[in-house]
Order: C-alpha cells, then structure tokens, then sequence
C-alpha cells in the first residue's frame, strides 16, 4: 500500500482519482485542492508519492513542486505531473525540473493505478 | 511647332519646284524680251535701206531698248530670287540639322510604309535604315500598344494631325517611349499619301520620374527602409520611418552605421548576418532583431545598381503586433486544451469508473447508455486533440524530435497498439518489411501517430474475416510504407478532397464508424514535416491503400548532425 499526496483544484478530478486509485486497493490517498494548504500539511501526510495537477490557482504545478521539495521527507519521493500541456518539450522541461513522469489529461481512470505503481516500482 | 513641322517637311519634300518656277518665269521673260531683240534688231538695221517713216525707227529703238530694258530686269530678279532661294534653303537645312540632332523622324509614303527615317531614328531604335524602311510602321509598335497605330492612322485620314505618346520596340527587344507628331500629307482630292513623323525619346524623363515617385512613396513608406554601403556599413539612404525609428534626422544619419543603431538586439548577431551577404554567397538575408522594444523582422537583399558599388537594401517589418498576436492565440490554444481536456477527464473517468463496476453493478440498459456516453466522450477527446495538435502543426509549435532510427520498429509498435482495436472489427493485420534494418530520420511518437491512423481507418472500414496489409519497400534512399486493406473503397469523387480537414467520404455508415475527419489531415501535415509526401489510392468494393514515404538515413548521417549541433 502505498500513500499518495494528490493536489488538483478540480473537485470533480479530486474525486474520480480517489474512487480510481483506491479501487485498485494499493493506494491510501490524500488530497488537496488548494496548493498552499497542500505544502502546509504535506510534511505531516508523509508520503510515498506525489501526484499534482500543472495549472492551479496561486501556485503552477511546478513551483509547488519546488516548495514541497523544500521539505526534507519529500525531497527525494517520486513526482508525478497530471497535466493536458504534453507538448515533448513541455514534458521534456517537467522532467528536467525533478518531475518522474507525466501523465496526460484525460487520463484513463482504469489504468491510473497500476501506471502510478510501476512508475514508483520503477525507481 | 507645326509651322516648324511645315518647314522641315518642305525641306524634306524639297524638289526645286519654286526654283524651277521662278526660274520658268525669268526665262519666259528673257525669251520674249531675247525674241523682241532678234527680230528688232535686224530690223533697225535694215531700217536705213527701207523707206519707212521716221517714227518707225523711233517704234523699234523704244522696243529695243524697252526688251533689253526687260532682260536686263529678268536677269536681276532671277539672280535676287535665285539668292532668296538659297537663303530659304539653307534656313531649312540648318532646321532640319537641328532637328535631326533632336529628333526621331521617319516619312511614310502613299502605300503606307516607311520611305526615310533620319540618322536620330536609327540610333534610336536600334534598326538599320535597310531593315526597317519598306516596313509599315506598326511594326515598331510594341505588341500593347498597336492599337493606338490605329487610332493615328484614323485622325490622319481625316485630315488631322495627331500628337501624342508612343511606345516603341527597339530591334533588341527594349521599350523607347516618345512623344510623337505625326502629320498628315494630303493630296489635291484629300487623300492621305503620306505621313511625317517626328518623334522625341522620353524614355529616360519617364524612367526619371517613376524613379523620383519610387524613392518618394519609398521615403514615406510606413516600414523602416534603409540603404548601407556594404564596405563601411554606413548609411546611404534612410526614409522617414527609419529615421523616426532610430531618432536620426536627414542631417546626422549619413554619419552613423549599423553599429550605431540603438540594438536591444546583440549587435553581434546582426553583424554575423549581414556576414552572409558579404561572403557573396547569399545575396539576401532575413533575419530577427529587437529595436527600442520592438520586434522587427529584417530582410536586407544586395543589390548592384548600374552605376556604382553594391548596396545592401534593408527592409524592416514591425512584427511586435504580430508576434503579440501569435503568443495570444499559442495561450488560447493551450487554454483551450487545458480547459476542454480537464472536463473531459472528469467525463470520462466518471463513466470509466462507473462501467468498471466501482460504483456498483449498472443494470444493462444502464451500461448500454453508459457505453454510448463513454464511446462519445472518448471520441470528443480524440476531436480535441487533433483539432489542437492541426493547429500546433499550422503554428509550427508542433515538436518534432528527428532522430534516426529502424522504421521497423516503429511499424512493429503500431500494429501492437492497434491490435486490440482490430480485433474489435475480426481483422487480421500482416506485415511485410525487410530483414535488413530500414534506417530513417524520423519522429518516431509522431510516425506512430501517423501508422496508428492509417491502420485503424483501414481497420474501421474493412470488413470482417478479411486482412490488413503494412508493407514496407525501400531502395535505401526513399523508403515506401503503405497501409492496404480490403474494405468498402471510396468514392472517385471524395479522395480529391480525402485530406482535407472534416472530410470524410460521405455515408451514414461511414459517419457511424466514428473518427474526427481530421485525422488523415494529421497524416499529410506529419508527413510532410518529415519532407515527405502521401498519397490515396481506393477502387470502391475493393478496397484502399494509403502510401507514403520518408527519405532513408544512416547512423553516421545522425551523427554529423549531432557534431554538427555541438560545433
């Protein structure tokens, strides 16, 4: 069982990746839609994987990376980008940026988990 | 002008016809006053051996002295009309010296053709006296412009002179435009059997003043322009716009060069530019460069005129607008993915899960309309996403990452991905390629797409049981690919349109098997971006083959390009 953090400001996203990953019974989630309350209870969620949405109110996808890296427990954990830009040079400048993968929008809810797995499994 | 014309054509015309007459004249009087003489004077002689009265011998004495008196006059006028005469004729050949120094001049006669042309005519329009007199004078006419012979040759019929400008084809080809006079010669019952035309070359005053209007609408052209000598780099020439940009006046801009150009450009860059140019390689360059925040796109052609040294023509378009524009609608395009895809996800991943049981088991007529929103929303994706990635491509802000690699794989990869979709239809896929590697430089995601396509239209119109062909062919350096399969066919009349966008060949069962008809429009644009070409062939109730082509590499050529990159 692995614990996700999951930020998304879409509610309706926030609520089809929870039903998905726990479905396939290997993920505890946790979830926020705002970035800011995501980087001040982040360090208490401890998790083993990050999953956050690129475009957010206050915040891009990245530079919440960047804040949450700043956390000691999260500066190494896997980073995913869920995202509908993914453009190979966009994805390229992700991944330069410390992401691990990117996953693109829509994504098939079916498939989420074991993608999300084999990318931590994978490390 | 025309008294002048009058002259010149009665020097030209010259045939002593007043000499002769006045002379007529002073030898008729001569003859009679010669005649008078011959028979007085032996008379008077005779007159002292005949009785005849003494008034007699006064009558003839009066006679004699009055013919001789008459001779005497004759040969005074004759010799005063005779200097007149030459007076006048020297008055009218120093006129036509003058003219000819000036003017074109040619004669026709009554048959209509050219009888003379002067010295002026031959240097002028390049011919030869013997080539052109004997021609009808249209033949000098340029081709646009012998309708206006005609019209000439009409006022001249009607008695009028015409006056007016003509525009001529020299002997090798060049055009001479004159201002021309043509006169009319009219005989005694009106009828035209001749023509004199006197013809002034304006070629240059025209040249001269489309040249002054050229550099005028150039001086207030809205767009930058500027002329720089390629030695100093100095400018030679600037308009009003250029100097509005740069802040020169008239007075200081023939001091300043392109290093003095308020750059916010490296000036580095620009001088590597006009570089080219110098090399004598390119004789024009286009390039970008950044001038007191604004975006100007630059072409600067080289240009040799007829007199002096060569010249660097600058052109500079403002493109901030557009560029602004262009990063507007590149923003809009990513919104509009960002905003039509993050409901999507919520749509379909809603329905997914719904039909995957993780909301409990829907009844059958549930899933069955489950089934029909899931298949609409995967195909509103699959509309959005190639509606975007046609725009990316016509923006250029399609990625492509050229790398050389084996087609085989590529093709191997496409046939798996779309097995499970072909299955769906109970078609069978074959592939036929070589053994030997079949080396190209190509996307390989974007060759993907393309195979993809091609392999699942032919897996939606094929019918079931029968197969799918990919094959491969090569010569090394053009490699072959087609994708044949057996199914319906198109209509002759829709493959012309095949690839355009939203076409699809017209049929509710065809619009039934789903696709965005745009598809094949991503086809061609990938394709082409890979320097190749696609094409159609389809026999209805046969079948179709699409075709198209990339051009082979090697390892070593991916290579070069990557030291090249690196250098």
């Amino acid at each position: 069982m692995y614990k996700i953090l999951h930020v998304e400001d879409d509610l309706d996203i926030v609520e089809i990746a929870k039903l998905a990953l726990e479905f396939s019974g290997d993920f505890e989630v946790v979830q926020f839609s705002l970035p800011h309350e995501a980087i001040r209870h982040a360090a208490g969620v401890n998790p083993d994987v990050l999953l956050l949405d690129m475009m957010m109110p206050g915040l891009s996808g990245e530079q919440l990376l960047a804040k949450l890296r700043e956390i000691p427990s999260l500066s190494k954990i896997p980073a995913i980008f869920m995202t509908a830009r993914t453009q190979p040079h966009e994805v390229a400048a992700l991944l330069a940026n410390g992401a691990s993968a990117v996953i693109e929008k829509p994504f098939d809810p079916m498939t989420l988990a074991d993608r999300i797995k084999a990318i931590i499994e994978s490390r | 002008m025309f008294q002048t014309l009058r002259n010149i054509a009665r020097s030209i015309y010259w045939d002593g016809a007043v000499e002769q007459k006045n002379l007529a004249k002073a030898v008729k009087v001569i003859w009679v006053s010669s005649a008078s003489l011959i028979v007085s004077v032996p008379a008077l002689l005779t007159l002292p051996y005949l009785d005849v009265s003494p008034l007699f011998n006064i009558g003839f004495g009066v006679l004699i002295t009055m013919s001789t008196a008459m001779m005497l006059r004759s040969l005074q006028l004759l010799a005063r009309n005779r200097a007149g005469e030459q007076q006048t004729r020297l008055t009218l050949q120093q006129e036509v010296a003058a003219l000819n120094q000036h003017a074109i001049v040619s004669l026709t006669d009554q048959t209509g053709h050219i009888c003379f042309v002067n010295q002026k005519f031959i240097e002028a329009t390049g011919y030869a006296a013997e080539e052109i007199i004997g021609k009808h004078p249209s033949y000098l006419y340029a081709d646009e412009t012998k309708q206006d012979f005609a019209k000439i040759i009409t006022t001249l019929k009607n008695g009028g002179n015409w006056e007016g400008e003509t525009v001529l084809r020299r002997r090798d080809g060049r055009i001479i435009i004159t201002q021309t006079t043509v006169l009319a010669h009219l005989n005694a019952a009106k009828e035209l059997i001749g023509t004199v035309a006197v013809r002034t070359d304006i070629t240059q005053v025209r040249l001269a003043s489309a040249e002054r209007d050229t550099v005028a609408s150039l001086h207030n052209l809205s767009d930058p322009i500027a002329m720089i000598d390629p030695d100093t780099l100095n400018f030679i020439y600037m308009n009003e716009a250029a100097l509005s940009l740069t802040g020169w006046t008239q007075e200081t801009f023939m001091f300043k060069s392109v290093s003095n150009l308020p750059f916010d450009t490296d000036p580095r860059d620009v001088r590597k530019e006009l570089r080219t140019l110098f090399s004598g390689k390119e004789h024009a360059a286009h390039f970008s460069l950044r001038l007191k925040g604004r975006d100007f796109s630059v072409d600067i052609q080289k240009i040799v005129p007829e007199f002096g040294g060569p010249r660097l023509f600058v052109i500079m378009r403002d493109v901030t607008d557009a560029l602004e524009l262009e990063r507007v609608k590149h923003d809009f395009i990513a919104n509009v993915s960002h905003e039509l895809r993050t409901p999507l996800t919520a749509i379909k991943g809603a329905l997914g899960l719904v039909l995957s049981g993780a909301a409990g088991e829907p009844s059958p007529k549930a899933r069955s309309l489950l089934d029909i929103a899931h298949r609409n929303a995967d195909r509103l994706v699959l509309i959005v996403n190639d509606i975007l990635d046609l725009e990316k491509i016509a923006a250029g802000k399609m990625d492509f990452s050229m790398v050389v690699g084996d087609l085989r794989e590529t093709i191997t990869e496409s046939v798996q991905s779309v097995q499970a979709y072909a299955d769906q239809f109970g078609v069978t896929i074959e592939v036929e390629q070589p053994d030997e590697p079949v080396m190209a430089r190509f996307d390989g995601g974007r060759i993907l797409q393309v195979l993809t396509n091609l392999i699942s239209n032919a897996c939606k119109f094929s019918m079931p049981g029968s197969s799918i062909k990919v094959q491969v062919t090569t010569d090394g350096a053009q490699h072959l690919v087609a994708v044949r399969d057996q199914g319906m066919g198109i209509p002759a009349t829709a493959i012309e349109t095949i690839f355009d966008r939203f076409s699809q060949a017209g049929g509710k069962d065809r619009r039934a098997k789903g696709g965005t008809g745009l598809g094949l429009s991503i086809v061609k644009a990938i394709v082409e971006k890979h320097g190749g070409q696609v094409s159609l062939e389809s026999t209805e109730g046969v079948g179709t083959t699409v075709t198209f082509n990339l051009r082979g590499a090697s390892y070593r050529f991916q290579e070069m390009l990557d030291a090249a990159k690196t250098a």
